[in-house]
């Protein structure tokens, strides 16, 4: 079974990689789903996925939801390619439009997840290299700090304040709201 | 919960600041009051912040900002009126507009929008005022969260307003204390001539004491006071001991005369006592008012010092300290030959006239910034104690007048 792939069959068998989560749970995922994933295109380059791919650092249900932005991400990027030559103008920036549309709800929804699995995902997509989820899920964090005092960014995260009175003094003294 | 402590304390240091890169500066700032691990990040990894390379400068605090030249502090127009902002994006790119109704964009600091005026700022607290403020003052912290609302000061006309800190007295027992100075000028219709108001708000009363006034002020037989120096709120200063000064200018009686002289005027919070101090000798009269040349700042030590800026080229410039030395008067701390700081000066040719803005002193670090070159092509900052100063030279360039 393991010589499927070789010969000239290889690029008519729909190339399917398979990775292998922290806890040994197997995924297989085309090979278009799975190059998002800079980490894992620069495997399959090397042709060193044969067997499946480990990835020590995630865990089956990081790597489910992974999989999943991947899947939907990797559609979209096909659908693109496709049709970016068939279609007029008009039609094809309605189709876009559309598409970016359903994208952005996907994303939405996709960061519906509690903070533990969203620092998962950030780790997951940092180490996996995938630019987009990476941005994504660092932005999200991004956005729940904003307009937060440190107060409630620490209660948000569970952080301990580990600051001195004093020190608390020193930084609030370093910020001058410089004004015109 | 224990997953996001623990991810929260063992995120590598650069997926900390790949998150903190969305944030504005106000933002920043306050993540940086977090934790440790926070504020180290971001301090540590402040050049990666950097939109721009002339837009933030790591060496004199968090959230410094510039752009063309001024606007520290950005206003942005929401729904036809101004809301203070206090950033400067942080995005590397401009920031795609949000979508209408969007909250973000509303976001900030919890000052009442109609609060839209900065009018003084000083560790860590802001003062905003505004038109639409109803005689209301807004005095908060944005790092904290805390937002008073006070009664504007009862001076007639417009005043500039100076906010003093706990930190600046030391004899004071709170450091939560602020007291607000505001300051205007009042005329001597029979007499000519006229002098300062004043009023003081303490924390610790929670209200005004009363109006009062200076003696009709005068320099030298027949030099009266015609005006404040400037008149900008970035020119009162506030020295060691609670004292908030400002400098004044004195014209001669004479009809034909058009000598003019100037002095630093000063108030002391606490005491409410006022005096004037001279200029270092013949730095104070000046003929050309077309542009200011003084400014005030404070020394290490927070005692007042006056920067005389080169009005012409081949001048230098001048830091001068009140008490330095340990007597009591003016002493000549350094000269700064600003000319020789400008790349291809002065081969590229002396008639080029270059020119030195400043527009703001960062008490912290004792440093004064603003514009200099032939258009106000660089970003200077420079030290009243020391330090070389630092020439940096702007993408985008600013407006020199």
């Amino acid at each position: 079974m393991a010589s499927a792939g070789s010969g000239d069959e290889k690029a008519a068998a729909a190339a399917m990689i398979t990775l292998i989560s922290s806890d040994n749970e197997k995924f297989e995922v085309t090979e278009a789903t799975a190059t998002l994933s800079q980490t894992i295109r620069h495997m399959i380059e090397d042709g060193c996925t044969d067997g499946g791919v480990p990835l020590p650092n995630v865990t089956s249900k990081i790597l489910a939801r992974v999989i999943e932005y991947c899947k939907k991400h990797a559609t979209a990027a096909a659908g693109e390619e496709g049709s970016s030559s068939s279609f007029s103008d008009a039609a094809f920036l309605e189709v876009d439009r559309a598409f970016l549309e359903e994208l952005e709800e996907f994303d939405d929804a996709f960061l519906e997840v509690d903070r533990a699995t969203l620092f998962d995902l950030i780790l997951a997509a940092n180490y996996l290299d995938i630019k987009g989820l990476l941005n994504l899920t660092c932005q999200k964090v991004a956005d729940s700090v904003k307009g937060k005092t440190p107060e409630q960014i620490r209660e948000m995260y569970n952080i301990v304040n580990d600051l001195t009175p004093e020190e608390e003094a020193e930084i609030r003294r370093e910020t001058q709201w410089a004004f015109e | 919960m224990e997953a996001a402590e623990s991810w929260v304390s063992s995120l590598p240091t650069d997926l900390l600041v790949a998150i903190f890169r969305r944030l504005d500066v106000s933002d920043l700032i306050r993540c940086a009051g977090a934790s440790r691990l926070w504020r180290r990040a971001i301090i540590g990894n402040a050049s990666h912040l950097r939109p721009r390379p002339d837009c933030f400068l790591p060496d004199l605090f968090l959230g410094f900002f510039h752009t063309k030249g001024k606007a520290w502090l950005l206003l942005e127009r929401v729904q036809g009126r101004f809301v203070p902002q206090h950033t400067f994006s942080f995005y590397q790119q401009p920031p795609p507009a949000p979508a209408a109704g969007d909250d973000r964009r509303r976001r900030v600091v919890r000052v009442p929008p109609r609060h839209n005026k900065p009018l003084s700022s000083r560790d860590g607290f802001l003062l905003h005022g505004g038109s639409a403020a109803d005689g209301e003052l807004c005095l908060s912290n944005p790092l904290t969260g805390g937002c008073r609302l006070l009664p504007a000061a009862a001076l007639e006309e417009e005043c500039l307003y100076a906010l003093v800190t706990g930190h600046d007295v030391v004899s004071s027992d709170g450091m939560e204390e602020v007291w607000i100075l505001a300051l205007n000028q009042w005329k001597d219709e029979v007499k000519g001539g006229g002098g300062m108001r004043y009023q003081v708000f303490s924390s610790e009363s929670g209200e005004w004491g009363p109006v009062k006034c200076s003696p009709n002020l005068e320099v030298e037989e027949g030099m009266t006071m015609e005006k404040m120096y400037g008149g900008e709120p970035t020119q009162l200063v506030v020295c060691r001991g609670g004292a908030v000064y400002c400098l004044v200018v004195f014209k001669s009686r004479g009809p034909y005369d058009l000598r003019r002289n100037r002095c630093v005027f000063a108030v002391d919070v606490r005491t409410e006592r006022t005096w004037t101090t001279e200029l270092p000798p013949e730095r104070s009269c000046r003929l050309d008012q077309a542009r200011s040349d003084l400014v005030l700042a404070t020394s290490e030590d927070g005692g007042l010092a006056l920067v005389v800026l080169p009005t012409r080229c081949g001048q230098e410039m001048e830091a001068w300290v009140l008490g330095g030395g340990g007597g009591g008067g003016w002493t000549l701390r350094r000269r700064i030959d600003v000319g020789n700081l400008l790349p291809g000066y002065p081969n590229l040719g002396r008639e080029r006239q270059w020119l030195v803005r400043i527009c703001g002193f960062c008490p912290r670090s004792g440093c004064l910034f603003g514009d200099v070159g032939f258009d106000g092509e660089y970003f200077l900052v420079v030290g009243v104690d020391g330090g070389s100063p630092c020439l940096i030279k702007k993408i985008i360039r600013g407006d020199l007048y």
